[in-house]
């Protein structure tokens, strides 16, 4: 994965690893706690942030804690948790309130309020952010340099105890509304129906996403937090359609992707822990994408090869079948062992035989056709596949014909999409509809 | 408490001037290329706010950096070519990723969009952070810009040495422009009317990957003095400022380009004052100035909108005191009223009262006889006014009634908001569709209109009342009045047309002279008609059409105050 990409980029040394996984050092557990910590939380949340389509808003409220975490560093004079916190969230809560007040009162859409909150608070956090590098307690304490992208190392036993009560609330949240949280996502209106206070629900989980953004701030930091959210939980969302499931897998990405950010940053002699999280947690992205059982890019493109290659046989045994029929003199079903000349079918399919006989191969392992001297002979096997496949070929024809009105040198292609995904059910239905269509 | 050293005393001459006596190129190139990124911004930004893609814009700059980066870490060179290249590139595959993700797996586009950008920036800033040093690259000068540092670089242009950034920027913003320019109709249809563009036979996509280039330009050009971060602030807020201040595209054009500039020379001398990030200071100025347009703007401001409903607040609170002291004329003896009687029965917190009626005082319309004390009288210019009021709450409520079929029990609610908001000529226009009336729906006698037709005590016949005596005038037409000596006579001026020249011409035919004493001696409310007795004797009944068209000088003051209805008990009601 990009993990060993980044030892190699890093060319960070094993002593270091030994020492990061050995937990003797106490920065190093201190670290892996808030982490932890971190994964919890966000993991669990994240879920119902990307089921509601809320992920940019995770964002903008991320972008926007910049400005209250450089004040509440003025006010405190130090990196005092109480303060940092206090005007992260602060910050964070005015800001979903601005977007809100900007929304309705102005002609400004949801999503230009978004990024004009998220941009303008993020700018005036930096220019306040430069401003305490010049002041004398600022310079002393580099503590606030790394709020942009994170540095666990730094993270106190005090904020520590913050971030364990922060997670335990969040925790407890979504555990007593875990049922109209659940009806919430996935249908508002049934759950407002049924009684569900949707706007309580959603007020609760908003200020449990500012919890959760104010407590990633220290590992992630402010630019990239909302990756956090989003990016474990859309990953489990292409691995399962069941919300439990969705949680305890996000859980886990997340949980696993701050694990080994902070492994990788650590080895690169403690660089910034959050860029290195989010690029482990996009690998985990990437892998749940490539290889999801469902939704992945894998078993999409297999899924899409199978159905080609069948269509593909299927076309062969087709043209074996309406070479042998059109050789025949009467027309009409041709006798028992279908059975056309290589050269012939060649020159019915407009195919090279070279070509010719690789399409065959496939076939011939299959036990659908018997080439042997220059004559290719279907099995009883194939012959029925055939005829079943010319059946539903004619069918389709049939029906686009009759029932769907459309002319008759039309219908070829559409009949040939579709003769290939027309389950033997269908066929009796069309069958049946068509009364009288006997081939 | 904050540290006093965290806001050094402001000095004007000190922040303000100095920094131009002193060192003017400096301070002139720094305030000159924070403008034109700010022009190039606010143009740029303009587009994708219209089009819808601010967030859009807002994470494919993020991973513009990706681009950057790569490209130095390539060429070892910060700016030109391939840098430009590696940008669009860069946002040309996460626009790829975004689409591909929400289109085929099941990640929705707010997500996608959320995790293309978030890996992309992490990437840049892990390579960032491991190769800092190599290829004049910094993390801190990478995201968030430094103007002093961009200026550094100069070369050679007709002879001067000029800051390399500060030709960049010149010929971005001449590019942009030229693009405005060129494509100003295609752009105008694409960002207001997509269907329309594409019955034109414009391309959306194509639209859409000339947008990125464009956007990629910019952020590489603004890349040394802003960042890749603090660009985005500077392609939304001024133009969501010049949003909210038009909504015509070339004025939208202009004011996101003057606020980019503004924001440049406020950002600057902020920043020369604090001592921090110019590009930090820069989005603080333009947030300042959305701020300002938010509050203040004159069509939708914050601020505007509370002022305009205290004033018409106080306006109404005012009208309500004058109309129920109108209407308490008619049951109590002709004497100052009580304030407490007032607030009592208008139900009115004594501050709002207190408000109106010392508004009301200012304004002439209520006398207070004893000075200080409670009582309360009103002038004869706040009479008018509540007449007038009385006048539009009572034809409303019949109009309610007769036109639009309301009980007449539901009808006081509305009347009560709306007495406030007609015009004169409206209320007008009402009358004369109700045929003038005399009663509201309620038995109430309505006021007399209290402004003339055509000059002060000159009506039109319609709305004279029963014992009403008047002198003919003239004849009214569209506005215009017709008098001739001896008789009125008709006219075939141009202009006057259809029925009303056919009412005047009837009314000529009448022969009714001009100066003619008459009195209204009867109404028919069905068939809306008055009988008119001549000083001569003769008694003509005169439909409503011709009624309007006659200009009647009122005699003496009409005897009862209301008109032809004595007021009684009735009159309490409403």
């Amino acid at each position: 994965m990009n993990y060993s990409l980044v030892l190699l980029l890093a060319d960070g040394d094993w002593p270091q690893f030994v020492r990061f996984w050995s937990l003797r050092d106490p920065a190093v557990r201190a670290a892996l706690a808030g982490v932890l910590f971190l994964g919890v939380s966000s993991g669990l949340l994240g879920a119902f942030i990307v089921l509601r389509r809320l992920s940019l808003l995770g964002d903008s409220l991320g972008h926007a804690v910049l400005p209250g975490v450089c004040l509440g560093f003025l006010v405190a004079q130090a990196k005092d948790p109480r303060w940092i916190f206090g005007g992260a969230l602060a910050a964070a809560l005015v800001a979903s309130w601005l977007i809100t007040l900007i929304g309705r009162r102005s002609v400004l859409k949801p999503d230009a309020c978004m990024g004009l909150v998220m941009s303008g608070f993020f700018g005036i956090g930096y220019m306040l952010l430069t401003r305490i590098q010049q002041l004398p307690f600022g310079s002393r304490q580099s503590g606030l340099n790394q709020v942009l992208f994170g540095q666990a190392s730094a993270i106190s036993d005090r904020d520590l105890w913050f971030m364990g009560v922060a997670t335990l609330v969040i925790v407890l949240g979504v555990g007593l509304a875990y049922k109209e949280l659940t009806l919430t996502s996935f249908d508002e209106q049934f759950a407002a129906t049924i009684g569900v206070p949707t706007r309580t629900v959603h007020y609760l989980l908003m200020t449990l996403v500012a919890l959760s953004i104010v407590i990633s701030i220290q590992a992630v930091g402010v630019v990239l937090l909302s990756a956090m959210l989003i990016t474990p939980a859309a990953a489990a969302w292409l691995l399962t359609d069941r919300l439990p499931v969705m949680l305890l897998l996000s859980v886990l990405f997340a949980t696993a992707g701050g694990v080994l950010g902070l492994n990788a940053s650590f080895m690169g002699r403690n660089l910034p822990t959050g860029p290195f999280i989010v690029v482990t947690l996009s690998g985990i992205f990437a892998g749940a994408w490539c290889l999801a059982p469902q939704h992945g890019l894998l078993q999409r493109w297999l899924r899409r090869r199978r159905h080609r290659l069948r269509a593909q046989r299927e076309n062969v045994l087709k043209s074996i079948y309406l070479a042998a029929e059109a050789s025949q003199a009467a027309g009409g079903t041709p006798p028992a062992p279908i059975a056309v000349s290589l050269a012939r079918l060649a020159g019915y399919r407009d195919e090279s035989p070279p070509k010719l006989r690789a399409a065959l191969r496939p076939l011939v392992r299959r036990g659908l056709i018997d080439v042997a001297a220059e004559q290719v002979v279907l099995t009883p096997l194939g012959a029925e596949r055939a005829i079943e496949i010319i059946r539903n070929f004619r069918l389709w024809e049939r029906f686009l014909t009759e029932e769907a009105s459309l002319p008759v040198d039309h219908t070829q292609a559409g009949a040939e999409q579709l003769e290939h995904i027309l389950s033997p059910d269908l066929a009796r239905e069309l069958e049946a509809r068509l009364s009288d269509g006997k081939s | 408490m904050p540290d006093p050293s965290f806001i050094p005393a402001f000095d004007f001459y000190q922040h303000c001037v100095v920094p131009w006596t002193l060192n003017f190129a400096d301070t002139a190139g720094t305030v000159l290329l924070g403008a034109l990124v700010g022009v190039a911004c606010g143009w740029v930004g303009s587009y994708l706010l219209l089009q819808g893609l601010a967030l859009l814009g807002d994470a494919l700059s993020h991973t513009m950096l990706l681009g950057i980066v790569l490209a130095a870490l390539l060429t070892g060179e910060v700016s030109g070519g391939p840098v430009f290249i590696g940008a669009t590139a860069v946002g040309l595959i996460a626009v790829l990723a975004i689409e591909r993700l929400h289109t085929g797996a099941r990640v929705k586009e707010d997500a996608a969009m959320g995790i293309v950008f978030t890996s992309m920036f992490a990437l840049a800033v892990v390579l960032l952070s491991l190769f800092a040093g190599r290829a004049h690259l910094d993390a801190q000068h990478a995201l968030f810009g430094d103007i002093t540092w961009a200026l550094a670089v100069k070369s050679n242009f007709l002879g001067h040495e000029v800051p390399t950034d500060l030709l960049q920027m010149a010929g971005l913003v001449a590019a942009v422009g030229l693009l405005v320019r060129l494509f100003y109709k295609e752009l105008l249809a694409m960002a207001f009317d997509r269907e329309f563009a594409a019955v034109q036979g414009l391309r959306p996509q194509a639209f859409r990957y000339g947008m990125l280039a464009v956007l990629a330009l910019t952020v590489v050009g603004a890349f040394n003095s802003v960042g890749a971060v603090l660009v985005v602030a500077l392609l939304i807020v001024p133009a969501a400022t010049a949003r909210l201040l038009t909504q015509r595209l070339p004025g939208m054009l202009l004011l996101a380009g003057l606020v980019g500039a503004a924001s440049s020379l406020i950002g600057f001398h902020l920043a020369y004052w604090l001592e921090v990030s110019t590009g930090g200071a820069m989005v603080t100025a333009a947030c300042g100035l959305f701020a300002v347009t938010f509050l203040f703007g004159p069509s939708q401001g914050l601020a505007t909108s509370a002022v305009r409903h205290v004033r018409l607040q106080s306006r109404m609170s005012q009208e309500n005191v004058i109309r129920h002291m109108f209407k308490l004329k008619s049951r109590l003896p002709p004497t100052p009223v009580d304030r407490r009687l007032l607030r009592r029965e208008l139900n009115m917190p004594w501050w709002t009262l207190g408000w109106a009626v010392w508004r009301l005082a200012g304004r002439n319309m209520l006398a207070i006889p004893g000075g200080t004390s409670n009582e309360l009288q009103l002038t004869a210019a706040g009479e008018h006014a509540a007449r007038r009021l009385d006048r539009a709450h009572r034809l409303w409520e019949a109009f309610l009634v007769d036109q639009v079929g309301v009980a007449r029990d539901h009808v006081h609610p509305t009347a009560e908001t709306i007495e406030h908001l007609l015009s004169e000529q409206l209320v007008e226009r009402l009358d004369d569709l109700l045929g003038h009336p005399v009663t509201d729906p309620h038995g109430a006698p309505i006021p007399r209109s209290v402004i003339g037709d055509q000059g002060p005590g000159v009506f039109i016949l319609s709305k004279m009342r029963i014992g009403d005596r008047g002198r003919v005038v003239g004849l009214i037409d569209g506005g215009v009045s017709i008098a001739e000596s001896g008789a009125l006579a008709a006219t075939n001026e141009a202009g006057v047309t259809g029925a009303a020249a056919r009412a005047t011409a009837m009314i000529a035919a009448l022969k009714i002279p001009l100066g003619q004493l008459l009195t209204v001696v009867d109404r028919n409310a069905g068939d809306e008609s008055w009988s008119v007795e001549l000083a001569d004797g003769r008694t003509i009944d005169l439909p409503h059409r011709l009624t309007d068209h006659l200009l009647v000088q009122l005699l003496d003051e009409p005897s009862p105050e209301y008109g032809d209805v004595p007021s009684g008990p009735a009159s309490a009601a409403n």
